[in-house]
């Protein structure tokens, strides 16, 4: 026995080893058995969407594909996000990556790379009906118009085409502790009203918890800074944009701020600047000290601890918080409070609610190694159906993406508001802008300067460093015309490789697009930019929402014939 | 039979001209091999040419432009067609100009002018005169140029091209470069506009009328002739060629730029509500539906206080 012992003992590593190997082959034997089982095709699916609802709600849509197509079988590998980037990459460059793979999560530039290389084009399916919407009220409508958002985000410039299919929407709301925020203020909800809201905040904080310390109305970090501003402080800017709007498109850019601050059109101290300082602070007063320092998870520790009553989250953490309160308390959703023009301080200068752009979410691409695209498309069509968007994001906890799409009533809260203002303030023009106004921006949210003191220390530096960072934006914009010319260049050959067939017409109006539209019209607004700016103010011009005087008199000569004649 | 003698029956059965010496026959034989292989190669070459071009568009339009510049020369060095080589080298001449890491403009115009020297009359010529005047533009990241001698290079290609598709986008890229800011230029409006309605006259087909039309707006803009001006704004919106399989792709802008002009430089507020409701009902996930309705509110306000005899800058602005 002693004599079997010891020679165990010596050869110990070498069973472990052994062990190991055995251990490896038959968990690669079984896998490969499962994946070749005979007649049945494997359809993967990766993602790294580990949140809560998601892994079962691809699994309960898998399985109702199943039941249709008894000859597939649906996989899905969930992989954390820290090593997302590296996965991926190594499974596309491999030939092994799944047949269905979420894209995103890393740089832009390795996204189109990989778009180029590896994925399959979905453009052929986006102008056909969705054959999963027969007996909906989106049967017969082209896959394209049965989507919120468009599918604008599935277009990819560098290709011309459609790499995409996004399963979801995203959006930010309010989250708040139901149970404490009842305890604290004796309201079952929070008002949507600015002014009030701050009032609640203040009656929250002047109570203390269990442990002696008061309580904290709002969660918050650097991250979730971001979501206030956004929702809340920024959209107040607004009204400046019919003063910048250097192009007269309608919409805002950093560029036609700096334009309208050298030229004088504006200066930083303007009445909608200087609400949106004046919000930061109000609503920040309600934060956690020290704040800015916090990450998003040290922010979210707090609101499962009951400590803080509201926290500003993403639909995707729906389930994730509920799970964290589940047994605790309950978690309630509302839309951020918002000013009106009632307001005492910003009545005079509010216009209207925050516009919220519909952007898709959790976009899946079809992987250039799958062995059964058109069965890959098939499930991701099953997948955007009316129904089966419904049933996946009822389980995901998110907002469908798909027309019709019935979404659970906390979710109707989270439906974006598309008649709405806009922020018309960005101060990060380039590196040099955009360092100084975090260092100030971070200074003034921690009541280190005041509003004064940002002002002055920003204007100084926007006028003189802004300049290099205006150059340098537009030397950007140089090297974004030469990408242009190269893809231009391949839809012209494209477009000449077709000869006379009819198909060639929309390579050539595409290349006519992107030379004349995108190229030559960015050339010279940059031109009338740069011209702009060097010249600065010049002497009779007035707002760029003022009537001309040639407008005025055609006006009065209209009116002068009475009410009305001037309705289309 | 001798087995000698079967050799010399099999051989005189397959000699192409039995009546001559056996030595002759075998090397006509020789000969006729050679030139069979000589061709098939020759077939292979050209064959193989147009597949490594195919290829080398691929990997141009995969970024992987290292790749595409071994197969445009290799092209290049197996076939002796001239059209062939002239499409192999325009491919390299393409990479080494669009290539945004290592490009080498001056590469570019050396196989650009070598193609020509080969070529002159090949199909591609007009394009490649054009692409030269584009590195011109866009060859450095510089945006101020010597204006005036760009728009000559690009007149001239037009002027050698006037009906070739090269040509008329040299045209339209001229007038482009003119006409930036033509709003502080009178002069150059006077002189683009009888110039600009001879290229509609001479190319009505052209599928730059969308363009050219769009100039001839901010001409007559610049020069305040505002029923001329929404004329052409209308007629540039008219003849655009929409790109309807790209969702960034449409005419919300052109919309909402034809309405803010009637409302605000013309006073035409019949069309300028015409096209604030376009853009509302065609696009009303569009980010301007605010402002379109507010200028819908804004226009009935100064309509009161005109009839009402004030003056519309009393109008509280903006809502």
């Amino acid at each position: 026995m002693k004599k079997f012992y010891q020679l165990f003992k010596s050869n110990l590593p070498y069973l472990v080893i052994c062990g190991a190997f055995i251990w490896a082959c038959l968990v690669i034997a079984t896998r490969h058995a499962q994946k070749t089982e005979p007649g049945i095709i494997v359809i993967r699916i990766g993602h790294w969407q580990l949140e809560g609802g998601v892994r079962d709600g691809i699994n309960s849509l898998a399985r109702e594909y199943e039941k249709l197509n008894p000859n597939v079988r649906i996989l899905q590998e969930a992989i954390p996000e820290s090593i997302w980037k590296q996965w991926v990459s190594t499974q596309l460059m491999g030939g092994t990556a799944p047949d269905l793979l979420e894209i995103g999560n890393m740089e832009s530039n390795l996204v189109t790379a990989f778009y180029l290389r590896y994925f399959i084009p979905l453009t052929n399916y986006v102008g056909r009906p969705n054959p999963y919407n027969k007996g909906t009220s989106l049967e017969g409508v082209p896959l394209i118009n049965t989507f919120k958002d468009g599918m604008r985000r599935s277009y990819v410039e560098e290709n011309q085409e459609y790499m995409n299919i996004p399963l979801s929407m995203v959006g930010v709301r309010l989250f708040y502790n139901k149970d404490l925020l009842k305890k604290l203020t004796g309201r079952s909800e929070p008002p949507t009203n600015y002014r009030e809201f701050l009032k609640l905040c203040e009656k929250i904080q002047q109570q203390k918890h269990p442990s002696g310390k008061p309580y904290i109305a709002i969660a918050s970090s650097g991250w979730h800074f971001s979501r206030w501003d956004g929702a809340l402080f920024r959209p107040i800017t607004y009204p400046v944009i019919r003063s910048i709007d250097f192009n007269k498109d309608g919409r805002f850019s950093k560029e036609e701020m700096f334009y309208g601050v050298v030229t004088g059109r504006i200066s930083l101290d303007n009445p909608y600047y200087l609400a949106y300082f004046d919000m930061i602070q109000e609503v920040s007063a309600f934060f956690p000290n020290g704040y800015t320092g916090l990450t998003r998870d040290e922010a979210i520790f707090p609101f499962a601890q009951q400590r803080v009553v509201f926290i500003p989250a993403g639909v995707y953490e729906i389930v994730g918080l509920q799970q964290q309160a589940a047994g605790v308390f309950e978690v309630g959703i509302s839309k951020f409070p918002q000013v009106d023009e009632n307001d005492p301080v910003y009545g005079k200068i509010f216009e209207g609610e925050p516009y919220e752009n519909q952007e898709g979410g959790f976009p899946v691409g079809i992987t250039r190694t799958s062995r059964h695209p058109e069965i890959a498309a098939d499930f991701l069509l099953f997948l955007v159906s009316q129904k089966g968007n419904e049933a996946l994001n009822r389980h995901f906890g998110w907002i469908p993406i798909i027309e019709g799409a019935g979404a659970t009533p906390e979710i109707a809260l989270f439906q974006p508001n598309l008649e709405g203002v806009f922020p018309a303030f960005d101060a990060t023009l380039g590196g040099e802008t955009t360092i100084k106004w975090q260092q100030l921006i971070s200074l003034y949210q921690v009541n280190q300067i005041t509003k004064e003191d940002l002002i002055k220390d920003f204007d100084a530096f926007y006028r003189t460093k802004g300049r290099e960072d205006f150059d340098e934006l537009i030397r950007n914009r140089y090297r974004g015309i030469q990408r242009d010319e190269q893809i231009a260049r391949g839809l012209m050959i494209r477009a000449m490789a077709l000869e006379d067939k009819p198909e060639a017409l929309g390579f050539w109006i595409k290349y006519r697009t992107m030379i004349n539209g995108r190229i030559m019209g960015l050339d010279s607004q940059n031109r009338r930019l740069i011209k702009a700016v060097e010249a600065g103010q010049q002497e009779g011009q007035v707002d760029l929402s003022e009537y001309s005087a040639q407008a005025v008199a055609r006006i009065k000569e209209a009116n002068a014939k009475g009410p009305n004649n001037q309705k289309p | 039979m001798n087995p000698k003698n079967l050799r010399i029956s099999v051989f005189r059965a397959i000699t192409p001209i039995p009546s001559i010496p056996v030595r002759f026959n075998t090397l006509l034989w020789v000969l006729l091999v050679s030139l069979s292989l000589i061709s098939c190669v020759g077939k292979d070459a050209v064959h193989s040419s147009q597949i490594l071009i195919d290829t080398g568009w691929k990997n141009y339009q995969l970024g992987d432009f290292d790749l595409a510049v071994e197969n445009f020369q290799e092209a290049n060095r197996l076939s002796n067609d001239l059209d062939i080589k002239a499409e192999a080298l325009f491919g390299e001449a393409s990479c080494w100009n669009y290539r945004r890491q290592n490009r080498n403009t001056d590469k570019a115009r050396e196989l650009y002018a070598e193609i020509l020297r080969l070529t002159p009359l090949h199909p591609l010529i007009p394009w490649i005169e054009l692409a030269k005047v584009r590195i011109q533009h866009f060859g450095k990241i510089e945006p101020k140029l010597d204006y005036a001698s760009l728009a000559d290079s690009y007149a001239d290609v037009y002027k050698r091209y006037p009906n070739h598709l090269a040509g008329q986008e040299a045209f339209v890229n001229q007038y482009n470069v003119l006409l930036y800011d033509v709003s502080d230029d009178k002069q150059i409006a006077r002189t683009a506009i009888p110039i600009l309605q001879d290229f509609l006259t001479n190319h009505p087909e052209t599928p730059f009328l969308h363009s050219v039309s769009s100039q001839l707006a901010s001409c007559y803009a610049a020069l305040n002739k505002d029923q001329e001006r929404v004329f052409w704004m209308l007629r540039a919106l008219e003849k655009r060629e929409l790109d309807t399989t790209n969702p960034n792709a449409d005419n919300s802008t052109n919309y909402w730029n034809i309405a803010y002009t009637a409302e605000f430089e013309v006073g035409d507020f019949k069309l300028a509500r015409e096209y604030y409701l376009r853009l509302i009902t065609a696009y009303p996930r569009d980010q301007r539906i605010f402002e379109a309705k507010t200028a819908l509110r804004r226009m009935d306000e100064v309509e009161i206080l005109v009839r009402a005899g004030r003056d519309p800058s009393t109008r509280k602005e903006g809502r």
